[in-house]
């Protein structure tokens, strides 16, 4: 068995696997191979741009390129990264202009208390990303959702978080269409229970971070919760928005490349990892809920590093709840069931 | 003043919850308060945050661990577990914003549903350094908190006006209700402190009566 339990940690991905996988790969590559071609290709730049002829295994070499890639992923073949990882198929504009045309939905003023205050004092992110696309993008969203609920019943399409979710699509996308099919997508196939109006797969996460944080690191975990430091105080938007709550931006990007490859129940063992990298100064604190307020900024390599490391180290049955709890309603209710926390 | 901010040492420790509507300044009210600033965030407030600052009641120590809530009614899942342990709840409005206003009934409603029966309640009215733009007038709001029996303060955080009379109304309410009992219990002194800092991190196990 590799150090990196490969195979488990893919288990995120396989478990959910989307069929349309097939038309996005090859589409997304074409695009790919008209990028600049002035320095060398980097070893993702390359499987990207190569025709890839038998999915799965092209996206197994994608990812282990993404976990082993030595230089930082370009901004200029990370969409195309992001869609093939994501396995999101181009979306037609016309398409995405035709649900912009249905005007305001139901929740387009609680989305515009949020949107200005998306990210606000990153002035990169502010200078590319317009509130206009955010407003857009999530208020597509919502109308989207809306049609479904007159089908299929459901209500509330909008969650304080959901914004922060949509900031990197906006940033790294070369369109708000492409944009909005990636959050759409993450949303609906990888992370439904996050913004569902009980947000279960939220509350699943915070009991799996106390959880696995008991197995990675018994004494943290019995310092903190000695002091009733549980994750529900402290992890509640690092889980609910990725990690994306916590600056700066251009380390988000890097972690939800390995998200995106490996599976996004990775960002639990992100959390901890961030736990860790701040541990001395927790237990020597006077007062180690103040630190807890918000995490330092990411440092996405080192972070990315001491998840790996995890991962060997938790049961499998742990590993493969971590890996469904957000988008399958069983792990919460097993975990309720189980009187954990 | 500083110097009690950060002190360890102290005879009270009252939970104070801060609800209203999404983006009527809960958190800048917070960190006015908690660390005298007043600066973009950058992100909107999920789920709750918290600050922690001692301040001084006749010649007592108390400490103010204030819970700060999402103001989208999607999290009372969350927050409602909050409403329980609390001892004073801060109901806030934006002056410049009518329907945060219309939406204080709401608020009041939930307060009777979550939290613990004769918890102190005070209803503020934030941003009232937007003159221009203020819509909701001083007598309406102090009319209704009147016929609610609660007092009322209109703040700007981003000036700091009334922010700390605001929750020092609020914590001298609470320690006349609570009288001796929360002095006892709360008192805090050597092994006892440990104690006390633990209970009271647990805001959602403790129960209504008493101090925590």
């Amino acid at each position: 068995m590799s150090n990196l339990r490969a195979s488990g940690i893919n288990s995120g991905n396989n478990n959910n696997t989307n069929t349309n996988a097939g038309d996005t790969t090859t589409t997304t590559v074409g695009e790919a191979s008209s990028a600049k071609r002035t320095r060398r290709k980097e070893p993702i730049e390359m499987i990207l741009s190569k025709p890839n002829m038998v999915i799965q295994q092209s996206l197994v070499q994608l990812r282990y390129a993404v976990l082993t890639a030595e230089v930082p992923i370009r901004d200029s073949y990370r969409p195309y990264l992001w869609s093939v990882l994501l396995r999101v198929p181009p979306m037609k504009s016309s398409s995405f202009a035709k649900l912009v045309r249905k005007g305001p939905s139901k929740v387009y003023v609680k989305i515009r208390q949020d949107t200005f205050r998306t990210l606000a004092t990153d002035t990169i992110f502010k200078r590319k990303v317009s509130e206009e696309a955010l407003i857009r993008v999530l208020n597509t969203y919502s109308i989207k959702k809306e049609i479904e609920f007159e089908e299929q019943g459901g209500q509330d399409s909008y969650v304080q978080g959901m914004n922060v979710l949509a900031a990197p699509f906006l940033y790294v996308c070369k369109s708000e269409t492409e944009a909005f099919a990636l959050f759409e997508t993450l949303l609906r196939r990888d992370c439904p229970l996050y913004v569902r109006p009980t947000m279960e797969g939220v509350h699943a996460g915070l009991m799996l971070l106390d959880k696995c944080l008991e197995i990675i690191d018994p004494k943290l975990y019995l310092f903190l919760s000695g002091k009733l430091l549980k994750a529900q105080l402290y992890g509640f938007a690092s889980v609910l928005t990725l990690s994306a709550c916590t600056p700066p931006l251009s380390e988000v990007l890097q972690l939800w490349d390995f998200m995106f490859a490996y599976g996004i129940h990775m960002n639990i063992l992100f959390i901890i990892a961030q736990l860790n990298l701040i541990r001395n100064e927790l237990m020597e604190a006077k007062s180690p809920i103040s630190l807890l307020r918000s995490f330092p900024p990411l440092k996405a390599k080192e972070i990315i590093k001491l998840s790996v490391s995890f991962v060997a180290r938790l049961p499998d049955d742990l590993y493969d709840l971590l890996c469904r709890h957000a988008w399958d309603e069983k792990v919460y209710q097993q975990l309720k069931f189980s009187g954990s926390s | 003043m500083y110097g009690s901010r950060s002190t360890n040492v102290y005879d009270y420790l009252f939970k104070l919850l801060l609800i209203g509507d999404s983006g009527v300044g809960k958190s800048c009210l917070l960190l006015r308060f908690a660390d005298d600033t007043y600066t973009e965030s950058y992100i909107s407030t999920i789920g709750v945050d918290f600050k922690i600052r001692t301040v001084e009641l006749e010649g007592k120590a108390a400490k103010l661990q204030i819970w700060d809530t999402a103001g989208q009614e999607r999290f009372r899942t969350i927050t409602s577990s909050y409403y329980r342990g609390a001892h004073g709840i801060i109901v806030v409005y934006d002056v410049t914003d009518q329907d945060s206003f219309n939406n204080v009934k709401h608020w009041f409603q939930e307060i009777d549903r979550y939290a613990s029966e004769g918890v102190n309640k005070l209803l503020v009215g934030n941003k009232n350094d937007m003159a221009d733009k203020k819509v909701v007038e001083y007598s309406v709001a102090k009319e209704f908190a009147d016929s609610m029996g609660i007092p009322f303060l209109e703040t700007s955080a981003k000036d700091s006006t009334n922010v700390e009379q605001a929750f020092l109304t609020m914590a001298r309410q609470i320690k006349e209700r609570l009288g001796g009992a929360a002095e006892k219990n709360g008192g805090a002194s050597g092994a006892q402190k440990a104690n006390v800092n633990l209970r009271g991190q647990n805001i959602s196990q403790s129960t209504g009566s008493g101090c925590c």
